[in-house]
């Protein structure tokens, strides 16, 4: 089973959950940006969530598939084509030996996932299939898709698993967040949060960010009002997470993302909420935002109700693809 | 452990926590860091999902949904008390940090080591006394950060103590070695950076084919050796040079 590249798109790569017990050495985490739509799009074929996907930017690839296949595209509502006619996203799509699927662009949003029935299989690396390009491994090669490249997939039987039907699922909107140009993050207090002065912090909410050209999936660096503190500290480097909000001396915040580096030692503003790393994540540059602070407690409750109806949702899917 | 009143645990967004042993950098201070890393590691604790030891501070990972165990306040007042209990454990009488050096070869200067020759400049000290006092000194692996595999080594003597380049070169080739500050480290994959450059070292510090990629973890103890050219180009050092 396989899928032939006729063309990478802007920057369509490999992607599972991430790679998890090894930041400890050094190594990023990774997986993917939007992990809901990751997760979304691999439940919708039927496979567990934590398959490997492709994670398209911006502008997706043209494949061609060498064998029947079911796939789903999740997360911001790029246009794809089978052979010239329009396929819906957030839907199983059957199709057969030879198609080409095109995946063109989207006007909102910035990045979508394809979830093949079966999943991905390349080669797992340190227990996970994502590509780290900044480290030249994982995915096929290490790197970014590129023509011919040829993507392994599961070998399983379309028609023994799964029941073709056009319309057989739709998925449900309130999981797909709309990827408006206004959004509004959710953050709570970072660790060095005190040493800002209050202006500063005033402004942090009130005023909107802008999210630079220079971004990628290490970091979205943000442009806006200044950001001071009230003294200088020399901070020693420590560990930090998916959403750290960090600022250098001049000001202007980074919120570290996906392919962060593992240790920083800038000073840590807040910490975006997990559950909305995925708006974030969906925003380009351009796009503005907005922060909001709540409280931890909020933030986790927040989280686990999220992550009850994802897990309920992933039990139904998994009845349904019985 | 003594000193327990003095950790600091605070959140670090809402999957994870920082465990802070002390303000300043420091033997004892690492001591701990080393002791609750190897705690955590030996006692493979349901809901935490990776650490990441540094300088001052073990930054914990868990899942939320683990510690929402009804008796629990929230998540994170769950893990912050497994820390608390496991804090206790810990035994400053035992020597954690390892007494074995790690030996690393390194070919000082020339093409190898661009800025060997402006750090004795500007120390006021010649390039062979430089090299003897950077491999006559053994380090302790402060942390693994920046790139996988990289070592922040603590422990440089500070009449080599040197700042950081004012721009960042473009790319700084696998296994140079270079000086920030009071620290030395390795650079364990080509990358952009900006620490001052003295030499470079055939070892690989990072194998992501290995189950356990990188040479060093923190608390290991490293030595520098200085090696010839002919013997770096023996042990197939890397070719490529410094650049931008």
């Amino acid at each position: 089973m396989s899928v032939q590249v006729k063309h990478g798109g802007l920057l369509t790569t490999i992607q599972d959950l991430g790679r998890y017990s090894y930041q400890k050495y050094g190594v990023v985490v990774g997986g993917a940006m939007d992990e809901a739509s990751h997760k979304l799009a691999n439940l919708l074929v039927g496979n567990e969530w934590d398959a490997a996907t492709l994670e398209m930017t911006l502008i997706g690839p043209e494949l061609l598939f060498l064998q029947d296949s079911i796939f789903a595209i999740c997360g911001a509502p790029f246009q794809a084509t089978v052979e010239g006619d329009l396929v819906p996203i957030e839907r199983p799509v059957y199709v057969r030996k030879g198609t080409t699927l095109k995946v063109g662009s989207s006007k909102n949003g910035c990045r979508a996932y394809m979830a093949f029935r079966g999943g991905i299989e390349a080669p797992l690396i340190l227990g996970s299939r994502s590509t780290y390009e900044r480290g030249g491994f994982g995915g096929l090669h290490g790197g970014r898709l590129k023509k011919d490249d040829i993507i392994p997939l599961k070998d399983y039987n379309v028609r023994d698993n799964f029941e073709i039907q056009k319309d057989n699922f739709s998925t449900t909107r309130w999981f797909v967040p709309s990827y408006t140009k206004k959004a509004v993050i959710r953050v709570i207090e970072g660790r060095q949060y005190s040493l800002f002065r209050p202006e500063s912090i005033w402004h942090f909410f009130t005023k909107k960010y802008k999210i630079s050209l220079d971004s990628d999936r290490m970091g979205y660096r943000l442009t806006g009002e200044k950001l001071t503190f009230i003294k200088h500290v020399e901070l020693v480097s420590e560990g930090t997470a998916f959403g750290t909000i960090q600022v250098p001396p001049d000001g202007q915040p980074i919120v570290l993302m996906a392919d962060r580096q593992t240790t920083g030692g800038y000073p840590k503003l807040a910490n975006v909420i997990s559950i909305d790393l995925p708006l974030l994540a969906q925003q380009k540059p351009g796009d503005e935002i907005q922060f909001q602070k709540i409280s931890l407690d909020v933030a986790q409750k927040l989280y686990q109700e999220k992550e009850r109806s994802f897990r309920k949702l992933a039990f139904i899917l998994k009845e349904l693809n019985r | 452990m003594e000193g327990t009143a003095v950790v600091i645990i605070e959140p670090l967004g809402d999957c994870g926590l920082a465990v802070e042993f002390g303000d300043e950098v420091n033997e004892k201070v690492q001591q701990k860091v080393t002791a609750f890393s190897k705690l955590l590691s030996e006692s493979s604790i349901e809901g935490i999902i990776e650490f990441i030891p540094s300088y001052t501070t073990v930054t914990i990972f868990y899942n939320p949904l683990y510690f929402l165990d009804n008796k629990q306040k929230s998540p994170f007042h769950g893990c912050r008390q497994m820390v608390q209990h496991l804090l206790k454990k810990i035994d400053l009488k035992t020597n954690y940090l390892d007494d074995k050096a790690v030996v690393i070869p390194v070919c000082y200067g020339g093409e190898y080591g661009p800025d060997l020759e402006a750090i004795s400049k500007m120390h006021n000290i010649n390039i062979d006394e430089v090299i003897n006092i950077h491999s006559g000194t053994i380090y302790t692996v402060a942390m693994i950060g920046f790139a996988p595999g990289f070592p922040y080594l603590s422990g440089l003597n500070k009449q080599i103590a040197t700042p950081r380049r004012t721009s960042p070169r473009k790319s700084v080739p696998k296994g140079a070695v270079g000086i920030a500050g009071v620290q030395t480290g390795i650079y364990s994959i080509s990358s952009p950076g900006g620490w001052q450059i003295i030499g470079r070292t055939p070892i690989t510090l990072f194998d992501h084919k290995k189950a356990q990629p990188s040479l060093l973890k923190q608390g290991d103890k490293v030595r520098f050796e200085r090696m010839t050219e002919t013997q770096f180009k023996k042990w197939g050092g890397a070719k490529d040079e410094c650049s931008g």
